[in-house]
Protein backbone atom coordinates (compact mmCIF):
# COMPACT_ATOMS: atom_id res chain seq x y z
CA UNK A 1 0.00 0.00 0.00
CA UNK A 2 1.28 3.49 -0.77
CA UNK A 3 0.45 6.99 0.48
CA UNK A 4 -1.91 7.49 -2.47
CA UNK A 5 -3.91 4.38 -1.44
CA UNK A 6 -4.11 5.65 2.15
CA UNK A 7 -5.40 9.00 0.89
CA UNK A 8 -8.02 7.20 -1.22
CA UNK A 9 -9.19 4.95 1.63
CA UNK A 10 -9.62 7.89 3.99
CA UNK A 11 -10.97 10.19 1.25
CA UNK A 12 -8.26 12.59 2.34
CA UNK A 13 -7.47 16.00 0.93
CA UNK A 14 -3.76 16.13 0.10
CA UNK A 15 -2.50 19.53 1.27
CA UNK A 16 1.14 18.78 0.63
CA UNK A 17 3.11 15.88 -0.83
CA UNK A 18 1.21 15.07 -4.02
CA UNK A 19 4.55 14.18 -5.57
CA UNK A 20 5.28 11.60 -2.87
CA UNK A 21 2.11 9.52 -3.12
CA UNK A 22 4.00 6.53 -4.49
CA UNK A 23 5.84 6.07 -1.20
CA UNK A 24 5.23 2.69 0.43
CA UNK A 25 3.38 2.66 3.77
CA UNK A 26 4.04 -0.15 6.24
CA UNK A 27 3.03 1.05 9.68
CA UNK A 28 0.64 3.47 11.30
CA UNK A 29 1.02 5.42 14.52
CA UNK A 30 -1.95 7.24 16.06
CA UNK A 31 -1.43 9.74 18.87
CA UNK A 32 -2.08 13.21 20.16
CA UNK A 33 0.81 13.09 22.58
CA UNK A 34 3.87 14.20 20.64
CA UNK A 35 6.32 12.86 23.23
CA UNK A 36 4.81 9.44 22.60
CA UNK A 37 5.42 9.84 18.89
CA UNK A 38 9.03 10.85 19.55
CA UNK A 39 9.49 7.84 21.82
CA UNK A 40 7.74 5.12 19.85
CA UNK A 41 7.13 6.04 16.21
CA UNK A 42 9.79 5.05 13.74
CA UNK A 43 11.11 6.15 10.36
CA UNK A 44 8.50 6.01 7.59
CA UNK A 45 5.50 5.42 9.88
CA UNK A 46 2.47 7.53 9.05
CA UNK A 47 0.98 9.57 11.88
CA UNK A 48 -2.76 9.92 12.50
CA UNK A 49 -3.58 12.71 14.94
CA UNK A 50 -6.18 15.22 16.05
CA UNK A 51 -3.60 17.94 16.67
CA UNK A 52 -2.75 20.47 14.01
CA UNK A 53 -0.08 22.87 15.31
CA UNK A 54 3.51 23.51 14.25
CA UNK A 55 4.70 20.95 16.78
CA UNK A 56 3.05 18.06 14.95
CA UNK A 57 4.99 19.00 11.82
CA UNK A 58 8.23 19.42 13.80
CA UNK A 59 7.73 16.07 15.54
CA UNK A 60 7.12 14.28 12.24
CA UNK A 61 10.20 15.89 10.75
CA UNK A 62 12.34 14.95 13.74
CA UNK A 63 11.25 11.30 13.60
CA UNK A 64 11.45 11.08 9.77
CA UNK A 65 7.78 10.09 9.43
CA UNK A 66 6.32 9.42 5.98
CA UNK A 67 3.17 11.52 6.33
CA UNK A 68 0.85 13.32 8.74
CA UNK A 69 -2.89 12.74 8.59
CA UNK A 70 -5.02 15.21 10.52
CA UNK A 71 -8.37 13.67 11.43
CA UNK A 72 -11.67 15.26 12.40
CA UNK A 73 -12.20 17.84 9.68
CA UNK A 74 -9.68 20.52 10.62
CA UNK A 75 -7.83 22.98 8.38
CA UNK A 76 -4.29 24.03 9.30
CA UNK A 77 -3.44 27.73 9.23
CA UNK A 78 -1.02 29.27 6.74
CA UNK A 79 1.88 29.14 9.18
CA UNK A 80 1.53 25.39 9.68
CA UNK A 81 1.26 24.91 5.91
CA UNK A 82 4.39 26.97 5.30
CA UNK A 83 6.34 24.83 7.79
CA UNK A 84 5.01 21.63 6.19
CA UNK A 85 6.21 22.84 2.84
CA UNK A 86 9.60 23.88 4.18
CA UNK A 87 10.20 20.57 5.94
CA UNK A 88 8.57 18.75 3.00
CA UNK A 89 6.33 16.33 4.85
CA UNK A 90 3.18 15.02 3.16
CA UNK A 91 0.12 16.42 4.98
CA UNK A 92 -3.45 15.11 4.51
CA UNK A 93 -6.65 16.25 6.14
CA UNK A 94 -9.60 13.91 6.64
CA UNK A 95 -13.14 14.66 7.76
CA UNK A 96 -13.53 11.28 9.54
CA UNK A 97 -12.71 10.88 13.23
CA UNK A 98 -9.36 9.50 14.41
CA UNK A 99 -11.16 6.33 15.51
CA UNK A 100 -12.71 5.72 12.08
CA UNK A 101 -9.45 6.46 10.26
CA UNK A 102 -7.65 3.88 12.39
CA UNK A 103 -10.46 1.38 11.76
CA UNK A 104 -10.41 1.82 8.00
CA UNK A 105 -6.62 1.49 7.74
CA UNK A 106 -6.65 -1.57 10.02
CA UNK A 107 -9.32 -3.15 7.84
CA UNK A 108 -7.19 -2.41 4.79
CA UNK A 109 -4.35 -4.42 6.33
CA UNK A 110 -2.12 -1.79 7.95
CA UNK A 111 -0.81 -2.42 11.46
CA UNK A 112 1.16 -0.74 14.20
CA UNK A 113 4.87 -1.40 14.10
CA UNK A 114 5.69 -4.73 15.79
CA UNK A 115 2.06 -5.94 15.84
CA UNK A 116 0.46 -8.56 13.61
CA UNK B 1 27.85 23.06 1.50
CA UNK B 2 27.67 26.79 0.91
CA UNK B 3 24.96 28.49 -1.08
CA UNK B 4 26.89 28.64 -4.34
CA UNK B 5 27.99 25.02 -4.14
CA UNK B 6 24.40 23.98 -3.44
CA UNK B 7 23.22 25.84 -6.54
CA UNK B 8 25.93 24.38 -8.75
CA UNK B 9 25.13 20.87 -7.56
CA UNK B 10 21.49 21.07 -8.68
CA UNK B 11 20.47 19.09 -11.77
CA UNK B 12 17.31 18.97 -13.86
CA UNK B 13 16.05 16.14 -11.67
CA UNK B 14 16.23 18.35 -8.55
CA UNK B 15 14.47 21.34 -10.06
CA UNK B 16 11.79 19.67 -12.16
CA UNK B 17 8.17 19.19 -11.24
CA UNK B 18 7.00 15.60 -11.68
CA UNK B 19 3.43 16.81 -12.02
CA UNK B 20 3.70 16.46 -15.79
CA UNK B 21 0.63 16.16 -17.97
CA UNK B 22 0.89 14.93 -21.54
CA UNK B 23 -1.52 14.31 -24.38
CA UNK B 24 -1.38 12.83 -27.86
CA UNK B 25 -1.08 15.17 -30.86
CA UNK B 26 -4.44 13.96 -32.23
CA UNK B 27 -6.41 14.99 -29.14
CA UNK B 28 -8.66 18.03 -29.36
CA UNK B 29 -7.55 21.45 -28.22
CA UNK B 30 -10.67 21.66 -26.03
CA UNK B 31 -9.38 18.64 -24.13
CA UNK B 32 -6.03 20.39 -23.55
CA UNK B 33 -7.85 23.41 -22.16
CA UNK B 34 -9.86 21.19 -19.79
CA UNK B 35 -6.77 19.40 -18.48
CA UNK B 36 -4.96 22.68 -17.88
CA UNK B 37 -7.98 24.18 -16.13
CA UNK B 38 -8.62 21.15 -13.87
CA UNK B 39 -4.96 20.54 -13.04
CA UNK B 40 -4.28 24.27 -12.62
CA UNK B 41 -1.20 24.09 -14.82
CA UNK B 42 0.02 26.42 -17.53
CA UNK B 43 1.38 23.95 -20.07
CA UNK B 44 1.05 20.48 -21.54
CA UNK B 45 3.56 18.30 -23.35
CA UNK B 46 2.40 16.80 -26.66
CA UNK B 47 3.50 13.27 -27.58
CA UNK B 48 3.58 11.11 -30.68
CA UNK B 49 2.83 7.38 -31.05
CA UNK B 50 6.35 6.47 -29.91
CA UNK B 51 6.11 8.40 -26.64
CA UNK B 52 8.43 11.12 -27.90
CA UNK B 53 7.91 14.83 -27.29
CA UNK B 54 6.72 16.62 -30.45
CA UNK B 55 5.36 19.87 -29.08
CA UNK B 56 4.10 21.90 -26.18
CA UNK B 57 0.83 23.69 -25.48
CA UNK B 58 0.81 26.86 -23.41
CA UNK B 59 -1.84 29.42 -22.47
CA UNK B 60 -0.65 31.51 -25.39
CA UNK B 61 -1.41 28.70 -27.87
CA UNK B 62 -4.86 28.29 -26.32
CA UNK B 63 -5.63 32.00 -26.64
CA UNK B 64 -4.71 31.94 -30.32
CA UNK B 65 -6.82 28.80 -30.82
CA UNK B 66 -9.77 30.51 -29.14
CA UNK B 67 -9.38 33.59 -31.33
CA UNK B 68 -9.15 31.52 -34.51
CA UNK B 69 -12.01 29.26 -33.36
CA UNK B 70 -9.81 26.16 -33.52
CA UNK B 71 -10.77 24.62 -30.17
CA UNK B 72 -12.20 21.48 -31.82
CA UNK B 73 -9.05 20.96 -33.92
CA UNK B 74 -6.33 18.47 -32.89
CA UNK B 75 -3.62 20.01 -30.74
CA UNK B 76 -0.98 19.41 -33.42
CA UNK B 77 -2.53 22.29 -35.37
CA UNK B 78 -1.98 24.82 -32.60
CA UNK B 79 0.94 23.48 -30.57
CA UNK B 80 4.37 25.01 -30.45
CA UNK B 81 6.73 22.68 -32.28
CA UNK B 82 10.02 24.11 -31.12
CA UNK B 83 10.56 22.36 -27.80
CA UNK B 84 13.79 22.32 -25.91
CA UNK B 85 14.19 19.25 -23.75
CA UNK B 86 16.86 18.58 -21.15
CA UNK B 87 18.06 15.35 -19.59
CA UNK B 88 17.79 14.50 -15.88
CA UNK B 89 21.50 15.06 -15.30
CA UNK B 90 21.81 18.48 -16.97
CA UNK B 91 22.98 21.09 -14.48
CA UNK B 92 21.05 24.16 -13.36
CA UNK B 93 23.51 26.50 -15.06
CA UNK B 94 22.84 24.93 -18.46
CA UNK B 95 19.09 25.03 -17.84
CA UNK B 96 19.12 28.72 -16.90
CA UNK B 97 21.17 29.50 -20.02
CA UNK B 98 18.65 27.68 -22.21
CA UNK B 99 15.69 29.46 -20.62
CA UNK B 100 17.35 32.83 -21.07
CA UNK B 101 18.59 32.22 -24.60
CA UNK B 102 15.32 30.93 -26.04
CA UNK B 103 12.92 32.69 -23.70
CA UNK B 104 11.10 29.38 -23.13
CA UNK B 105 9.41 29.08 -19.77
CA UNK B 106 8.87 25.32 -19.89
CA UNK B 107 11.47 22.67 -20.56
CA UNK B 108 10.37 19.02 -20.54
CA UNK B 109 12.90 16.70 -18.88
CA UNK B 110 13.41 13.41 -20.72
CA UNK B 111 14.99 10.11 -19.72
CA UNK B 112 17.46 8.12 -21.84
CA UNK B 113 14.65 6.69 -23.97
CA UNK B 114 13.37 10.18 -24.73
CA UNK B 115 10.32 9.70 -22.55
CA UNK B 116 9.34 12.81 -20.53
CA UNK B 117 9.68 12.37 -16.75
CA UNK B 118 9.13 15.92 -15.55
CA UNK B 119 8.98 19.54 -16.53
CA UNK B 120 11.03 22.55 -15.52
CA UNK B 121 9.05 25.74 -15.16
CA UNK B 122 10.20 29.17 -14.14
CA UNK B 123 7.90 29.14 -11.11
CA UNK B 124 9.42 25.88 -9.89
CA UNK B 125 12.90 27.39 -10.18
CA UNK B 126 11.74 30.41 -8.16
CA UNK B 127 10.47 27.98 -5.47
CA UNK B 128 13.82 26.22 -5.34
CA UNK B 129 15.74 29.49 -5.02
CA UNK B 130 13.37 30.69 -2.29
CA UNK B 131 13.86 27.48 -0.32
CA UNK B 132 17.62 27.63 -0.67
CA UNK B 133 17.66 31.24 0.52
CA UNK B 134 15.55 30.28 3.53
CA UNK B 135 17.93 27.45 4.36
CA UNK B 136 20.74 29.97 4.10
CA UNK B 137 18.96 32.18 6.66
CA UNK B 138 18.66 29.21 9.01
CA UNK B 139 22.36 28.49 8.76
CA UNK B 140 24.40 29.15 11.89
CA UNK B 141 28.02 29.84 12.57
CA UNK B 142 30.03 26.73 13.16
CA UNK B 143 33.12 27.18 15.33
CA UNK B 144 36.02 24.83 15.67
CA UNK B 145 37.03 23.60 19.14
CA UNK B 146 39.98 21.21 18.87
CA UNK B 147 38.69 18.08 17.12
CA UNK B 148 35.07 19.15 17.50
CA UNK B 149 32.80 21.58 15.69
CA UNK B 150 30.51 23.62 17.90
CA UNK B 151 27.24 25.09 16.75
CA UNK B 152 24.95 27.08 19.06
CA UNK B 153 21.30 28.11 18.89
CA UNK B 154 19.44 30.52 21.16
CA UNK B 155 16.16 29.19 22.55
CA UNK B 156 13.58 31.69 23.74
CA UNK B 157 11.26 31.11 26.66
CA UNK B 158 7.61 30.61 25.72
CA UNK B 159 8.16 30.98 21.97
CA UNK B 160 6.15 28.05 20.68
CA UNK B 161 6.17 29.36 17.10
CA UNK B 162 9.93 28.96 16.89
CA UNK B 163 10.07 25.78 18.97
CA UNK B 164 11.84 23.15 16.87
CA UNK B 165 14.10 25.52 14.91
CA UNK B 166 17.18 24.83 17.04
CA UNK B 167 16.81 21.05 16.88
CA UNK B 168 16.04 21.15 13.16
CA UNK B 169 19.20 23.24 12.84
CA UNK B 170 21.27 20.63 14.68
CA UNK B 171 19.80 17.86 12.55
CA UNK B 172 20.55 19.76 9.33
CA UNK B 173 24.14 20.44 10.39
CA UNK B 174 24.68 16.71 11.03
CA UNK B 175 23.12 15.82 7.68
CA UNK B 176 25.23 18.40 5.84
CA UNK B 177 28.44 17.25 7.49
CA UNK B 178 27.81 13.74 6.21
CA UNK B 179 29.16 10.47 7.54
CA UNK B 180 26.73 10.07 10.46
CA UNK B 181 24.24 7.18 10.27
CA UNK B 182 20.60 8.22 9.76
CA UNK B 183 19.52 6.40 12.93
CA UNK B 184 22.02 8.39 15.01
CA UNK B 185 20.93 11.69 13.44
CA UNK B 186 17.36 10.77 14.29
CA UNK B 187 18.20 10.02 17.95
CA UNK B 188 20.14 13.28 18.28
CA UNK B 189 17.20 15.12 16.67
CA UNK B 190 14.66 13.68 19.09
CA UNK B 191 16.80 14.49 22.16
CA UNK B 192 17.49 18.00 20.81
CA UNK B 193 13.78 18.55 20.27
CA UNK B 194 12.74 17.30 23.74
CA UNK B 195 15.45 19.41 25.37
CA UNK B 196 14.53 22.48 23.34
CA UNK B 197 10.89 21.96 24.30
CA UNK B 198 11.84 21.87 27.99
CA UNK B 199 13.72 25.16 27.68
CA UNK B 200 10.76 26.83 25.92
CA UNK B 201 8.21 25.47 28.42
CA UNK B 202 9.99 25.74 31.75
CA UNK B 203 12.87 28.22 31.63
CA UNK B 204 13.36 31.95 31.18
CA UNK B 205 15.46 31.25 28.09
CA UNK B 206 18.61 29.41 27.21
CA UNK B 207 20.60 27.82 24.46
CA UNK B 208 21.32 24.55 22.75
CA UNK B 209 24.91 23.81 21.82
CA UNK B 210 25.93 20.85 19.70
CA UNK B 211 29.55 19.67 19.93
CA UNK B 212 30.26 17.42 17.02
CA UNK B 213 33.38 15.30 16.64
CA UNK B 214 33.95 12.22 14.47
CA UNK B 215 33.58 9.91 17.48
CA UNK B 216 31.11 11.70 19.73
CA UNK B 217 28.25 14.19 19.68
CA UNK B 218 27.27 16.21 22.74
CA UNK B 219 24.12 18.28 23.08
CA UNK B 220 24.41 20.85 25.84
CA UNK B 221 21.19 22.47 26.96
CA UNK B 222 21.67 25.37 29.33
CA UNK B 223 19.01 27.67 30.67
CA UNK B 224 18.34 30.18 33.37
CA UNK B 225 15.13 29.54 35.23
CA UNK B 226 13.52 27.70 38.10
CA UNK B 227 15.84 24.69 38.03
CA UNK B 228 14.68 21.16 38.79
CA UNK B 229 13.67 20.46 42.39
CA UNK B 230 14.00 16.68 42.27
CA UNK B 231 15.96 15.40 39.26
CA UNK B 232 15.17 11.74 39.93
CA UNK B 233 11.47 12.46 40.10
CA UNK B 234 11.61 14.66 36.99
CA UNK B 235 13.05 11.78 34.97
CA UNK B 236 10.21 9.42 35.86
CA UNK B 237 7.82 8.92 32.95
CA UNK B 238 4.57 10.75 33.56
CA UNK B 239 5.89 13.32 36.03
CA UNK B 240 5.05 16.77 34.72
CA UNK B 241 4.78 20.35 35.95
CA UNK B 242 3.68 21.74 32.57
CA UNK B 243 0.63 23.96 32.02
CA UNK B 244 -2.63 23.03 30.28
CA UNK B 245 -1.64 25.17 27.28
CA UNK B 246 1.47 23.08 26.81
CA UNK B 247 -0.51 19.85 27.16
CA UNK B 248 -2.87 20.96 24.38
CA UNK B 249 0.11 21.05 22.02
CA UNK B 250 0.89 17.41 22.69
CA UNK B 251 3.62 17.97 25.25
CA UNK B 252 3.88 18.21 29.01
CA UNK B 253 3.01 14.57 29.50
CA UNK B 254 6.11 14.04 31.59
CA UNK B 255 8.01 12.15 28.93
CA UNK B 256 10.65 14.72 28.01
CA UNK B 257 13.58 13.84 30.26
CA UNK B 258 12.65 10.15 30.12
CA UNK B 259 12.81 10.23 26.30
CA UNK B 260 16.12 12.10 26.40
CA UNK B 261 17.62 9.47 28.70
CA UNK B 262 16.31 6.72 26.47
CA UNK B 263 17.72 8.07 23.22
CA UNK B 264 21.07 9.44 24.40
CA UNK B 265 23.94 7.15 25.37
CA UNK B 266 24.56 9.13 28.50
CA UNK B 267 22.91 12.07 30.21
CA UNK B 268 24.21 14.39 32.92
CA UNK B 269 21.81 16.81 34.58
CA UNK B 270 22.98 19.62 36.82
CA UNK B 271 20.49 22.01 38.31
CA UNK B 272 20.46 24.72 40.93
CA UNK B 273 17.03 25.55 42.24
CA UNK B 274 15.85 29.01 41.25
CA UNK B 275 18.92 29.59 39.12
CA UNK B 276 19.76 27.37 36.17
CA UNK B 277 19.83 23.91 34.60
CA UNK B 278 22.48 22.33 32.40
CA UNK B 279 21.88 19.03 30.64
CA UNK B 280 24.63 17.30 28.70
CA UNK B 281 23.46 14.51 26.40
CA UNK B 282 26.15 12.34 24.92
CA UNK B 283 26.06 10.14 21.81
CA UNK B 284 28.81 7.77 20.69
CA UNK B 285 29.27 7.80 16.95
CA UNK B 286 30.73 4.33 16.35
CA UNK B 287 28.08 2.23 17.99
Amino acid sequence: MNLGDVAAILEAKVLWGSEQLQQEVLHVFAADMMSNVLLLADTNDILLTNLIGNQVIRTASMTDLAAIIICGNKEPDSQVLALTKKLNIPLFIVSLSLFSCCGLLYEAGLRARGEQ
Amino acid sequence: MDFKAKLLALTAKDVMSTNLKTLHFSQKTNRAKEIMRLQKIGGLVVMDDNNQVVGIITMENLMIALEKKMMDQPVEKIMKRQVITVSCTDCLKKILHLIQKHNFRRLPVIDKAGKPVGIITSSKIIDIFTNLLEEENDAHDIKKDGEAFVVAFEVESGDFQKLGEASTGVKNVLKDMGGFPASLIRRVGVVAYEGETNIVIHSLGGKLEAKISPTQINLIFSDIGPGIADIKKACQPGFSTASEQVKEMGFGAGMGLYNMEKFADNIAIKSKLGTATIINAEFKVNK
